[in-house]
């Protein structure tokens, strides 16, 4: 009996175990073809700026998230802002809600790096509401990484060629004194 | 019979060249000063280097080459050509010296884009290049717009007959004013109010559009340095598009056209002579052939439904056009849009648009308004000589400050130079074709080129072949300067080397 | 004298940005005309 109750026992767990497997089967088919439809609706990776260029027909008013460096100018338009955030290739402009940006510290110029974001967004080829701009419509934002004050160094072979001229200029101004004496 | 150059016309043309040489040279004190004071000590070294080697190179042609002669014709016309390959060489120096340019030739393909004011860009990562380096970019813009030779001219106290071939040479048939160096200082001053109500305007909007007041002022003399001399750089990679703005594209777009205004009609308009606008045969010409370029856009975007709205495709159709109209070469596209959205058609009407230019003597390149005038003019003459009977005089006239009649030797000049342009206009497509781009394209970025406009839709970039950047950048050289003075610089050498 | 001189500079930017105004103005209506013509 005991013996008896010990195997019915290993049959069910046997037989739970399958269906386990199946519904995990079955969950890992549906993430599949989810994973494969996403493409249709929106871009779960980070697109390029060239990609999103060069392709603007296939991305028009859908979803992608996009990421680069936030340079120039965060420009306040009432409630809304423009970003425009270069990615090495180009930039692109982002609108954004304004109290989305306060995170951002700093913005690429020649005396710093400006903060490295993550954005998504609906892209659009020729925006509606902008005149036409290519522009993603931001819903968020996420600081990868800050930017930073950068140091500048002046380069010392620069600095001894600028005295070589000066040195050279000197001469020639010098022999034209004594000739016209 | 060829005659051998002598040593004396040698002399003549390297002391001048210095001269002009040494005037240039001295522009370089303003991005230094600019550097100092927003503590920029980098690119204010670049700067002293550069400056020290241009002066040493001025002042040993001036030493060397020491004459009290004064120019005849030809020497003018070369001295016209070698200052702007010099002013290429030595202005690309402090460009090279900040590393955004990849190699020298970049560098000079830049300065020479920019003393042309023609607009395309190589540099690399311009987001972060320094004050000073910008400034001095759109310094050149604002330079070779007015002509290096003016500026080096207004430095000088007393005239020179030879100051008038090297005015001719530089493209600028046109004298204002009786004597070339007063003609020089006008064109100083129509510049200079421009250049404070410009930048005021554009720095205001700036501030108004959330920009820092430093960088709206500094972004708006930039702009409109690169505007009104219808140049095309921008301190930012995305060109206008950067500002996001249609006060910004509207007050840059009225400033374009302003600088496609000739300046003899600036100096008539602002002595009072107001209905001048109206009759001159330039801006009737202007105005109608915007307006055919501009239809022929428009329809052709329309075929394609991109832009649904009258204001997405006036403020897309129309901004690319009249910057491709007026050689200034501004955009709110990125340039491969202009392949993968517009299409043929539009782009079709853009390469008219650059194809025709602005006004003579104004900062505008390409075959240029007066030509078109003309030869339309010359055009219904010959219709008209050949519907009225033999016995019949036909004369025709055109307004262009006073009225002139026109003659055939007018008209003569006016298709050879139109026929010159069409010719470089083909040859730097063929060229961009050699290297494996499309007509459409070769034709757009090389008319681009040649008319000194700047739009770009792809083809110029850093990785494009040397061989291409050099045909782009004699292309520019020999479309600013309206090939005579470039002519005569190839006959001195075939003169000098056949000559007896 | 001066004075006149200053009012005719001042005159004369004023027609010249007025042309250029006219220029955008024809342009946007060509804009407006094909807009109109290309939904039918």
């Amino acid at each position: 009996m005991r013996y008896k109750s010990q195997v019915t026992s290993h049959k069910s767990q046997v037989q739970f175990k399958s269906k386990k497997l199946k519904i995990f089967c079955f969950y890992i088919v549906l993430f599949t073809f989810a994973f494969l439809l996403l493409p249709y609706f929106c871009y779960a990776q980070t697109i390029s700026s060239s990609e999103l260029i060069n392709n603007t027909r296939q991305y028009d008013g859908k979803i992608v998230v996009y990421e680069g460096e936030v340079i120039g100018d965060v420009m306040a338009r009432g409630r809304q802002a423009w970003l425009n955030v270069h990615d090495g290739n180009n930039a692109i402009g982002i609108w954004i809600d304004k109290d989305l940006t306060a995170d951002i510290l700093y913005t690429g110029s020649y005396k710093s790096r400006g903060d490295w974001v993550e954005i998504s967004g609906i892209f659009q080829r020729a925006c509606a509401q902008h005149g036409g701009d290519l522009d993603i419509h931001a819903q968020t934002i996420r600081k990868i990484s800050p930017g930073r004050i950068v140091q500048e160094k002046l380069n010392p072979g620069k600095l001894r060629l600028a005295l070589i001229l000066l040195g050279i200029l000197c001469l020639i101004l010098i022999l034209t004194l004594l000739r016209r004496k | 019979m060829i005659l051998r150059p002598h040593l004396e016309d040698i002399k003549n043309i390297g002391y001048y060249l210095g001269k002009v040489i040494i005037g240039l040279s001295l522009a370089m004190f303003l991005p230094v000063i600019l550097g100092l004071a927003l503590k920029e000590k980098g690119p204010s070294l670049d700067f002293l280097i550069s400056l020290q080697i241009s002066v040493i190179f001025g002042l040993l042609l001036t030493k060397l080459c020491f004459t009290e002669k004064d120019l005849n014709w030809m020497q003018g016309m070369i001295v016209v050509s070698l200052a702007w390959l010099a002013a290429m060489f030595l202005g690309a120096i402090p460009l090279y010296l900040s590393g955004h340019w990849k190699s020298y030739l970049d560098a000079c393909f830049d300065a020479m884009s920019g003393f042309s004011t023609t607009g395309l860009v190589l540099a690399q990562d311009l987001d972060h290049l320094s004050f000073a380096h910008n400034f001095w970019r759109h310094l050149i813009m604002f330079m070779g717009g007015q002509g290096i030779v003016i500026i080096a001219l207004s430095f000088f106290v007393k005239g020179f007959s030879g100051a008038f071939t090297m005015y001719v040479g530089e493209a600028r048939d046109e004298k204002i004013m009786p004597n070339v160096i007063s003609t020089a200082r006008f064109i100083w001053l129509v510049s200079i109010v421009y250049l404070i109500l410009g930048t005021l305007a554009l720095g205001a909007v700036g501030i108004l559009n959330g920009m820092r007041p430093l960088n709206a002022f500094f972004h708006g003399i930039c702009v409109f340095m690169a505007a009104f001399d219808t140049g095309g750089f921008t301190p930012q990679s995305q060109n206008i598009l950067y500002y996001h703005s249609l006060a910004y594209e509207a007050v840059t777009a009225v400033i374009m056209i302003l600088g496609a205004i000739n300046f003899k009609l600036h100096y008539h308009i602002w002595m009072g002579n107001r209905r001048e606008i109206i009759r001159n045969i330039e801006t009737a010409a202007l105005f109608i052939t915007i307006m055919i370029t501009f239809f022929i856009t428009a329809v052709g975007l329309q075929q394609l439904g991109i832009y649904p709205g009258a204001m997405l495709l006036f403020r897309k159709g129309f901004y690319q056009l009249i910057s491709g109209h007026t050689g200034t070469g501004y955009q709110t596209l990125y340039p491969a849009q202009f392949v993968t959205d517009w299409g043929n058609l539009p782009m079709v009407g853009v390469i008219l648009a650059m194809a025709l230019g602005g006004a003579v003597c104004s900062t505008t390149g390409a075959i240029k308004m007066l030509r078109v005038g003309i030869i339309f003019k010359a055009l219904i003459q010959d219709i008209k000589r050949i519907i009225l009977p033999e016995r019949a005089m036909v004369v025709q006239k055109f307004h262009h400050i006073k009225t002139l009649f026109l003659e055939d030797k007018v008209a003569r000049s006016a298709l050879l130079i139109t026929l010159a342009y069409l010719v470089l206009y083909g040859l730097g497509a063929i060229v961009g074709m050699l290297f494996g781009n499309s007509f459409l394209y070769s034709l757009f970025e090389s008319t681009s080129a040649a008319a000194n406009v700047g739009l770009s839709c792809g083809i110029t970039n850093a990785a494009m072949p040397a061989a291409l950047k050099v045909t782009y950048i004699i292309q520019m050289w020999a479309g600013r300067l309206e090939f005579m003075s470039v002519f005569t610089l190839l006959g001195f050498l075939v003169a000098a080397i056949k000559g007896k | 004298m001066k004075a006149r001189a200053a009012l005719n500079i001042i005159l004369g930017i004023a027609v010249e940005v007025l042309y250029a105004l006219c220029v955008m103005a024809l342009a946007f209506a060509i804009s407006l005309a094909l807009t109109a013509v290309f939904k039918k």
